[in-house]
Parts: C-alpha cells; structure tokens; sequence
C-alpha cells in the first residue's frame, strides 16, 4: 500500500490556520496591551491608606527632618542616631488636621523608605498618604525624599522604615496627633 | 496528515481523534509552533542586551515580561509537549498496543496546552518562570500575573493527566510477550520521567493555589507582611522543579537512544545499564531540589546533605555518556541530520555537567548564585542537550509523519549555525557570570568585558535565530515538495525500525 504523503495544499492549509491563530492573538495582545497589567493584586490594596483627614483643617504647616541611620553591623537601625543614642527617634507631636512636610534623608548604605503606621510591625499599612518610597521602590543609599501629607484623627501612632524588618532592628519612632 | 490513514482525512477529524499519532501531531505541531514563538522572545533579550542601556524594549518591566514568558513557554509549552509528541508516537508501537490505555484522557491532555498556551501569551505577566515572591504577591499587576498562575495550574493537570496515561501504557499495556527489561528504551525515558511528573507535580500545583490565596490576600503563606516566608515558596517550587529537569531531560536521552545506535548501526551497548541509569536519576533526582537555594541562609549540615544529593546525579548521566559512546565506538555511523544533532547534544550535555557539578560545591555555588553563569549552565543543558535532541527527533521523525524527507543540506546547516551559536552564547554566559554579571538585569554598566561578552552572546544568538529559521523554512517547503520518503529506511542505514506508520488503524 502506497502510503499517503503530505501535499503542499495540506500544509499550507495547515499554515494558514497557525497564521491565522497568531495574528488573532497577537490582534488581542497589542490592542489591549495596557490592560494586561492594569491591576495591583487585592492584597496590595487591602491595608488601603486613608488619605482624608477625619476633621476640619487647621492650615498650619508642620515640618521635620529625619535621617536614617544604620550601625556598621546593619544590627541596629535608627532615625536620627542609633537606639541608645540620646536624639534618636525623637517623638513627633502633631495636631489632627495639620500639614506635615517629612524630609527624609538616607544617610546609610541599605535601602530604606519610609511610612506612618497604626502599628509599628504592619509596614504595609501606610497611613495619609504619608510613604516616602516603598519596599519594592525604596531610597537607596545617599538618597534623599519629602512628603507632605494631612494628619488624621487623633491617637498615638508610629513611623517607622517601611522596608520589612528594618523597624524592628530599631527604626520606630511615635507620631503623635492631639 | 499522519500516515496510518490510506487517504487524507479533514482537519478537523484530526483534531478531535483520540488516536495517538493523531494526538501526536498535534503535540508537534503545537510544541514546534511554540519554539519559534519563544525563540524569538529570545532574540529580542539578545538584541537589548547587546549594549548597556535601553536599546528598544521601553522599560525594564516590559523585559521583565519578555524573559518571563520566554522561559515560561520554552519550558512548558516546547519541551513537554514536544516529549509527549514522540511518546504518543512511539510508546504504543514500541509496547506494541493499538493506542495509549486511555485515548480519550490523551485527547484531553492536548486540550489543556492551547488554553494555558493562550493564558501565558496574552497576559505576559512579568515576575519571571520562578514567580518570586513577595513581588509575585504584593506588586505582580494582574490580570496578567493570575492568568500566568492558572495557565501553569492547567499545564500541570496536563502534565499528570499525560504521566498517568504514559505509566499504565508502559506497564499495564505492554505486549504479554514483553517482559519489562524489553521494553525500549526510548519507551522507558518516558516511564521515568512520568513517575518523577507523578511524585514532583502535586508540590508546585499546591504552591501556586497558595501563591493564588496570597495574592488575593485571604491567606499569607509566601506574603512576608502577614508572617509568611518567601523562603518556603522556594523549596515548594524546587522540590517540583529540580526533578522537572529530570523530567525534561530523560526524554531527550531517550530519544538519543534510539537515533544513536541507529545510525551507528549498531545495538545498544548496554541496554539494562540505560534503565538502570533512568531510574536511578528518577530517585536522586529528588535529593538535589536545595541546592537552588544555598544562598538564602541553610545550616552547613543542609547543604552539605544536597551536595551529596546532587553530585549523585552524575554517575547515572556518565552512564548515559558513556553507553552513547561505546555504542558508536566501531559502528559505521552514517552522519545524517538527526545523528549530528544527537552527537552534538552529546557533547553539549557532558559541557553542562561539568558546569553543573561547579554549580553544586557550595562554596563555589556562591560566586556563580544569581549571575550569569546559571542563565549559561540551565540554557546548556535545556538548548544544549535537551532541544539538540528534541530537534534531531523532529528530523528523524519527519518523514514517518509526512511521507517525504527533508532537505538534508539545509539539515546540516542548521546544525552547525546551532551548534555554534550555542557554544558562543551560553560558554560566553558562563564567563560572563564569573565576571560579575547578575542574571534578570535590563541594563548593565558600561564595563568593557561585560560589553563585549554580551555581543558575542549576542551573535551567537542571532546565529540560532537564523538557524531556526532555516529550520521552519525546511519544515513547511519539505512537508509539501519535500522527495517522498522510502517508507521502509528512510535513512539508508538498514536495521528494525519502530514505524509510526504501521500503528494500528483506530476505529472512528
């Protein structure tokens, strides 16, 4: 029995529908190039910010300067000197509705970023649109920041480095808001 | 298309067979359709690296996606269905059964590749095949990056649904006359390789719903902010995919198993040492999976045990090397086309061992961790060895799959382009990775042997780009106009054949 042998119409036949897959796919890809990656995962968004402030605006401008400080073992983290050092992490006092402007400046070699938390281990949960840089994006080392933000309702709150760790080898400080 | 059928049938009658050379086709065709989709994302890597700074991909995300997808689809969607296409070809003739023990589950297995195919290539997620976490979870944007995580969650169910069919095949299908020392050895790659799918797979399918919980935020196992560890994504992952090389490789050596001592003209050397060597990769393959991960803070005692562990893979592979040699060793080998290929990968694999074995002594692990020299070592192995035989099959199978043979020079020059190319890239890789350079990065400073490593690289490449494609070109003009092919020795080497041909005609 002669065997059968695939004839020029059969494979172009064959190319035409792989072509056509290909020019269909790539017709979808490029013309919603953008929406492929249009969303931030659910997790990202689930310790959302609140940016308003609870109360009326009191139109004072608050500012402070902060340095991250690192030890040359990496083993203690600080703003403004080290944790046993008399300056160190000074407590920040503010009032609900204020304007505050924070400049920070990366004096170290690591990266860090800074952030406004309710809780000194959720680094996640940055509060007022207060983050300077992130811990996917942070400052490097010598980089230097500013943000200014609408502090919130009042309470005892944190600011600590966002970069995850890094607050607990001593970069926290308190936020206060009256 | 496939030969069994006295007369050609529709298109569509092939696509929805459950016949093996049927299933097999498409296979193929699909595998061979997704190596030039994935080569040329390779090209395009090549191309922005050949100078430091942003040549023509726009940003370093959009790299990102590029490597991403390209390993991705060069893993998944061109190695394994390509290995499932010579299996269903081959292992029910050489078990000799009318079909695989389950057509149907066959079919389906085909089935899974186009949609997660489909998944992979529209959203181009961009966190690289590893899916790193944290990034994976707290930054990947979707829906890419979700739909990067069930294509590779449908793979996998194809992947077991497909081991599942190999192993009953082989074992419970088998001729009664056969004992299971008899059964070739081509046949037996495939039954290794589908226990290793069988014990590997469930890890990484069970990681990636936990990469999928993590994301939407109901669960934190990997999510470092609600006190899981990145570290424990890493072993589930290299538990799966150490063996998965395995599972890559042992194919290939098959299917060199069966070119070999066929164009020696010659028997295998030593046909139980093969098996004994597949199975004992099978077992070891699984006390290696750590030595990925050296550099993220394991106990001496640790890394020394997946040392041991990895070094114990050698013997089993110089088992291989050295059947393959004494099989040639005085044959009268006939250098066509699939026998370079073979010879090639050969020496490409004994290339990628050696660097491995670097790779695996831990102190030395940490120079090459995260440079280049990994990106070399993994590309020798899977372009080197693993492709090298893959694409010596496709020429060996051609004219049984198309009744017409292909155009032997253009074969040749294929090889040699290839051959060179990768020699150029992935040797060089390995300098450049001792030089330096991390591996992911899309830009690199000005430092003049980074610069002129990464454009020999990159000639190299373009050789394989344009190998490849002399390779499509010979494929689609031979299928049609190629010279019918002698049915009975397409190779002029004489000897018993396993003719796909010849496989039982399914009732439809």
């Amino acid at each position: 029995m002669e065997p059968y042998r695939t004839s020029p119409a059969r494979v172009g036949k064959m190319m035409g529908i792989m072509l056509g897959i290909c020019v269909v796919g790539g017709a979808i890809f490029f013309g919603m190039w953008d929406y492929w990656i249009s969303e931030l995962p659910p997790v990202a968004s689930s310790g959302a910010a609140s940016v308003a402030p609870s109360g009326p605006l009191t139109g004072n401008t608050v500012s402070f300067d902060l340095d991250f400080v690192e030890s040359s073992d990496f083993i203690t983290l600080g703003f403004n000197g080290l944790p046993d050092e008399p300056d160190s992490n000074p407590t920040l006092t503010v009032a609900s509705g204020d304007e505050v402007v924070v400049s920070v400046v990366n004096t170290g070699v690591t990266l860090h970023a800074f952030g406004v938390t309710a809780d000194p281990d959720d680094f996640a949960g940055t509060l007022w649109g207060s983050a300077i840089g992130s811990a996917s994006s942070p400052l490097k080392g010598g980089e230097s920041g500013a943000v200014s933000f609408i502090a919130g309702e009042p309470g005892e709150y944190y600011y600590i480095c966002t970069v995850p760790g890094h607050a607990m080898q001593g970069m926290v400080g308190s936020f206060i808001v009256e | 298309m496939t030969l069994e059928m006295a007369k050609p049938r529709p298109v569509w009658q092939i696509m929805f067979s459950t016949h093996h050379t049927d299933v097999g086709l498409l296979y193929l065709i699909t595998s061979l359709a997704f190596l030039f989709l994935g080569g040329s994302l390779a090209l395009a890597i090549r191309l922005e690296l050949f100078l430091p700074g942003s040549q023509f991909i726009a940003d370093s995300m959009t790299f990102n996606r590029i490597f991403t997808v390209h390993g991705t689809t060069l893993i998944f969607l061109f190695i394994i269905p390509f290995a499932s296409a010579v299996g269903n070809y081959f292992v029910p003739i050489m078990v000799r059964y009318k079909d695989m023990a389950y057509p149907k589950l066959n079919a389906i297995a085909f089935w899974m590749i186009p949609p997660a195919g489909a998944l992979i290539w529209l959203g181009f997620a961009d966190f690289t095949w590893y899916a790193t976490p944290p990034y994976s979870i707290i930054s990947a944007p979707g829906p890419a990056a979700d739909m990067w995580i069930f294509g590779l969650k449908i793979l996998g169910v194809s992947s077991i649904l497909g081991a599942i069919n190999f192993v009953v095949t082989i074992m419970k299908c088998k001729h009664p006359d056969m004992s299971i020392g008899q059964v070739p050895l081509l046949a037996w790659s495939f039954l290794s390789s589908s226990l290793i799918i069988l014990v590997a797979l469930p890890t990484f399918a069970a990681a990636l719903l936990m990469l999928l919980t993590d994301r939407l935020g109901v669960s934190g196992f990997f999510n470092p902010a609600m006190g899981g560890d990145p570290i424990a994504y890493a072993h589930l992952f290299w538990f799966t995919f150490h063996p998965e090389v395995y599972v890559l490789v042992i194919p290939a050596i098959g299917m060199m198993y069966e070119i070999i001592p066929r164009f020696s003209r010659k028997p295998i050397f030593s046909h139980s040492s093969g098996i004994f060597a597949f199975v004992l990769l099978a077992i070891v393959g699984f006390s290696s999976w750590a030595h990925h991960m050296y550099a993220t803070g394991m106990s001496f005692t640790e890394k020394t045990v997946f040392m041991v562990g990895t070094l114990a893979a050698v013997p089993a592979s110089a088992m291989h090397v050295f059947n393959f040699l004494a099989t040639m060793w005085n044959g009268r080998i006939r250098f066509a086309t699939p026998m370079m290929w073979a010879v090639g990968g050969i020496a490409l694999f004994f290339s990628a061992g050696a660097g491995g074995v670097v790779n695996s002594a831990m102190p030395l692990d940490f120079t090459t961790h995260d440079t280049y020299w990994v990106v070399g070592h993994f590309h020798l192995f899977v372009m080197g060895t693993i492709a090298f035989g893959s694409i010596g099959y496709a020429y060996y199978m051609f004219p049984y799959v198309t009744g017409r043979m292909y155009k032997e020079k253009l074969g040749y020059v294929h090889f040699i382009l290839s051959f060179v190319g990768t020699v150029m890239v992935f040797f060089t890789q390995h300098v450049l990775g001792l030089f330096g350079m991390p591996r992911r990065i899309y830009d690199y400073p000005p430092i003049p042997e980074w610069i002129a490593m990464n454009q020999i690289a990159t000639v190299g490449a373009m050789l394989i780009g344009v190998s490849m494609a002399i390779f499509l070109a010979n494929l689609i003009y031979s299928s049609g106009r190629g010279k019918p092919a002698d049915m009975d020795d397409p190779f002029g080497v004489g000897g018993r054949y396993y003719y796909p041909y010849q496989a039982k005609t399914p009732h439809h």
